[in-house]
C-alpha cells in the first residue's frame, strides 16, 4: 500500500511538472496558439480524433506555406471526453494557460453548449465544427458555426422527397436527443406544408439495436419512404432490419449517416438509401481534391465529413488571422465577415445570425458506395 | 401485426433467456450475483469473430469456440475474484465482480476501439423467412429460437440424468452439506460457471450476428436486463427464468409496437417490471420463499 501511495505521488509530481512546463510557454513567442476541444477518448473518440486531426493538417498547411505574417500556428488539443464539465475545464485551460487567439469547437451539443458563453465572455473568438444545436451560437459576435443547423437538413430533404421522388406517405425514426427533433421538425413543418403526409412517426434511443418491433410498426401504416433521422450505427440496424422485415420503400437520411461504417454495418441493404449532408470526397473542386489527397497520404482513409466540416473551421480562422491578427476583437469581426471561402464544405459565408450559408449536398448509396446527386442553397 | 410483435417478443426472449439462465445457477450454487456476466457475453461474441476473422473457421465452429472461450474466461472470473472472497460479506463479492466488469469492458475498449464494427462474413446470410404474407422472421432469430431450445433440453437433461448435474443439483441445495457427502464443490461451481458463460456467449454471438454489430459495451444492458429476468423467475428457478425471459422479451416488443410517448423509457420497462415483482413477491414468479440471508 505505501509503495502504491508512493507511486501515485511521484505521478502525480510529475504531472504537475508537465503541466508547469507548458503554461510557461503560453502567450507571446513566435507562434500564434490556436486551441481545439472535442472528444479524443470515450465512446465518441472517432469523431474527435478526426475531427482534431484535420484541423492539425489546415495547420499544417498553412505553417508549410510560412505561417501566418511570419508567425507560425500551433493547435493546443484538449480532451473534453464528450462531457460537458470536461470540455469547460479544458476550455479554460485553453484560455488562462495557453492564451490560444481562437478556439475551434470539435465537439458534440452537450459540451459545446455548455462552452458557448463562457468563451463568449472571454471574448475569445470560436467556431464551431459540427455541433448542430441551434443555442450554440446565439450568444452573440464570437461564436460562429461552419455547419448548418437541424432545420436546414429537414427542410431540404422534405423539398427531395415531396418535389423530386413525389413522396406522398412519408414514414419517419428519429433519435430522441435535440440532433433528432429539430431536424425532424422542420421536415414534418416542410413536408406538410408541400402537401404529403407522414404516416407514422417514433423516436428511438442511441445506442438502440432492434428495431424489428417499431419497424413492425412503422410497416403496418404502408408508408411509400422511410426517414431516419440518425446516425449511422441505428441507422444501418433500421435498414438491414427493414429489408428483413420486408419493408422496401425509398430509405432517407441525415448526415449522422456519411460514414464508411453505414456501409460496413448496413452492408448490401444500403443500396439506395439517400441523404443529406455537407461534404464528398470525390467534389472535383481542388481545395478538395488536395484536402482529400494530403489526408489520404497522413492517414490511409478517406476523410469523412467531420474532419472535412474541422478542416473548414480551421480555414475560417486561419483566412481571417491572415486578414487581421492576433488581437481578439478583430478576429471575431472578421470571422464573422468571412464571404465566399472556398472551404471542403462548398463556399462559407456567415449570415447575420452567425450561421453559415452553404449548400445542402444529396448522396446516395450506389454500388457499395456513396455517390453525389445534386446540391442546392436551403436559407 | 399483433403475432408479428409477439414472435419478435419471443426471439428477443430467447436471448435474455440464454443470458439469464448462467446467472440464475450460479445464483444457485454459490448465492452470489454475478455482475460480470454481461461482459461475458461480450467476449462470447468478440471470440467468435475473432475465430471466423483470424483462425478462419466456419459459423458453427466459431460459435463453439466463442462459446469455449466465454466458458474459460467464466471459470477464470470464478477463480480470480470470487473464489478468493467467498464467504466474506454477499456485498464484496458482487462488488468485485462489477469490477472485473469494468476491467474487462475497458481492457476491450482498448483494443479493438468502442466503434461498433460489423460481424465478419461468414456466408450465412441473415434473410426473412416468411410464415404467411405478413408474419416473416428472419432466419437468424430462428436460429436462436432453435438453439436456445436445443440448449435448454440439453441443460435439463444435463442436470437430471448426469453424476455432475446431480452434484451441482445438490450443491444448491445445500453447499455444506454437499461438500460432506463427497461432492467436489470447487469443480462444481467450476462447471457452473462454464456452462452459464458458454450459454451467454452463444447469446452474444448470435444477436451480433443478427444485428451485424458488436462493440465492447454491448454486454452491460443485456447483462442487467437478465438480473430482472432472474428475479422475475424466482432467483435460482430455472423454468421461472424461461418464463421471465419470455415475459420480457414479449413485454419489450409489444410496448413498442404499440405505445408511443412512452413515460418511460423501453429499456427502462425491465427495471420496472424488477422493482414491481420485489414490491409484490420478492420471491419472483417460480422461485422458493426467501430463506435467511
Amino acid at each position: 500500500m505505501r509503495k502504491f501511495t508512493t507511486a501515485i505521488i511521484l505521478v502525480l509530481m510529475a504531472s504537475l511538472m508537465v503541466v508547469g512546463c507548458s503554461s510557461g510557454q503560453g502567450g507571446g513567442g513566435d507562434t500564434i496558439k490556436i486551441g481545439w476541444f472535442g472528444p479524443l477518448t470515450g465512446p465518441t473518440s472517432t469523431d474527435g480524433i478526426h475531427s482534431r486531426d484535420a484541423a492539425q493538417l489546415a495547420i499544417d498547411q498553412v505553417n508549410k506555406q510560412g505561417g501566418v505574417k511570419g508567425k507560425k500556428l500551433e493547435l493546443v488539443a484538449e480532451d473534453d471526453q464528450g462531457k460537458p464539465e470536461e470540455a469547460l475545464k479544458a476550455v479554460q485551460k485553453l484560455i488562462n494557460n495557453d492564451r490560444v487567439v481562437a478556439l475551434i469547437d470539435g465537439a458534440y451539443s452537450g459540451p459545446s453548449k455548455t462552452v458557448a458563453p463562457k468563451v463568449q465572455k472571454a471574448k475569445i473568438p470560436m467556431v464551431a465544427a459540427y455541433v448542430v444545436h441551434p443555442d450554440v451560437t446565439k450568444g452573440g459576435d464570437y461564436v460562429n458555426r461552419v455547419i448548418y443547423t437541424g432545420p436546414v437538413q429537414g427542410k431540404a430533404m422534405a423539398d427531395y422527397a415531396v418535389n423530386d421522388l413525389k413522396k406522398k406517405n412519408i414514414a419517419v425514426l428519429y433519435v430522441d436527443i435535440d440532433y433528432g427533433k429539430s431536424i425532424y421538425g422542420a421536415f414534418k413543418e416542410e413536408v406538410q406544408k408541400l402537401g404529403s403526409k407522414i404516416a407514422i412517426d417514433r423516436p428511438f434511443n442511441m445506442g438502440d439495436k432492434n428495431f424489428s418491433s417499431l419497424l413492425t410498426a412503422v410497416k403496418a401504416k404502408n408508408p411509400d419512404a422511410l426517414y431516419v433521422v440518425g446516425y449511422y450505427n441505428e441507422a444501418s440496424a433500421i435498414v438491414k432490419q427493414a429489408k428483413e422485415t420486408g419493408l422496401n420503400v425509398q430509405f432517407l437520411g441525415v448526415d449522422g449517416f456519411d460514414s464508411p461504417k453505414y456501409l460496413e454495418l448496413g452492408q448490401q441493404n444500403t443500396e439506395g438509401s439517400t441523404f443529406t449532408t455537407s461534404f464528398y470526397g470525390s467534389d472535383p473542386r481542388e481545395v478538395v481534391q488536395q484536402f482529400v489527397k494530403e489526408w489520404k497520404a497522413k492517414h490511409q482513409s478517406e476523410p469523412d465529413m467531420l474532419s472535412s466540416q474541422s478542416y473548414d473551421a480551421a480555414k475560417v480562422i486561419i483566412e481571417a488571422l491572415k486578414k487581421t491578427g492576433p488581437d481578439s476583437k478583430a478576429l471575431a469581426k472578421a470571422i464573422n465577415e468571412t464571404k465566399d471561402l472556398e472551404g471542403t464544405s462548398g463556399k462559407i459565408t456567415f449570415g447575420p445570425d452567425h450561421e453559415v450559408i452553404k449548400p445542402v449536398i444529396f448522396m446516395t448509396v450506389h454500388d457499395g458506395k456513396f455517390q453525389f446527386v445534386k446540391s442546392k442553397i436551403y436559407k | 401485426m399483433l403475432a408479428q410483435q409477439l414472435l419478435n417478443g419471443i426471439a428477443l426472449g430467447f436471448t435474455y433467456i440464454l443470458i439469464a439462465v448462467g446467472l440464475t445457477m450460479i445464483y444457485g450454487v454459490l448465492k452470489l450475483l454475478h455482475f460480470a456476466h454481461g461482459v461475458i457475453y461480450t467476449v462470447g461474441a468478440f471470440s467468435a469473430m475473432i475465430g471466423i476473422l483470424y483462425l478462419n473457421m466456419n459459423f458453427i465452429v466459431a460459435i463453439l469456440f466463442g462459446m469455449i472461450i466465454a466458458g474459460i474466461a467464466g471459470v477464470l472470473v470464478e477463480r480470480l475474484a470470487y473464489r478468493p472472497l467467498r464467504g466474506t460479506h454477499p456485498i464484496t463479492t458482487l462488488i468485485s465482480g462489477v469490477g472485473i466488469a469494468i476491467f474487462v469492458e475497458s481492457l476491450f475498449q482498448a483494443i479493438f476501439t468502442s466503434d461498433p464494427r460489423g460481424f465478419p462474413a461468414t456466408g450465412m446470410k441473415v434473410e426473412p423467412i416468411h410464415i404467411t404474407s405478413s408474419i416473416s422472421l428472419t432466419n437468424s432469430k430462428l436460429y436462436i429460437i432453435i438453439v436456445g431450445l436445443v440448449c435448454l433440453l440439453l441443460l435439463y437433461a444435463f442436470l437430471k440424468w448426469t453424476k455432475m448435474g446431480v452434484a451441482i443439483q445438490a450443491v444448491s441445495q445445500d453447499m455444506r452439506a454437499a461438500s460432506l457427502m463427497g461432492v467436489n464443490v470447487n469443480q462444481v461451481v467450476a462447471v457452473t460457471f462454464f456452462i452459464g458463460s458458454a450459454l451467454a456467449a452463444l447469446a452474444g454471438a448470435f444477436v451480433a450476428y443478427d444485428f451485424n454489430s458488436l462493440f465492447p459495451t454491448m454486454g452491460s444492458i443485456p447483462g442487467l436486463k437478465a438480473f430482472c429476468v432472474v428475479v422475475l423467475g424466482g432467483l435460482g428457478s430455472i423454468p421461472g427464468t424461461i418464463i421471465g425471459g419470455l415475459i420480457l422479451g414479449i413485454v419489450e416488443s409489444l410496448s413498442e409496437g404499440y405505445l408511443t410517448g412512452m413515460v418511460i423509457d423501453k429499456d427502462a420497462i425491465a427495471f420496472v417490471i424488477l422493482i414491481l415483482i420485489l414490491l409484490l413477491k420478492p420471491s419472483g414468479l417460480f422461485g422458493k420463499q426467501v430463506e435467511k440471508v
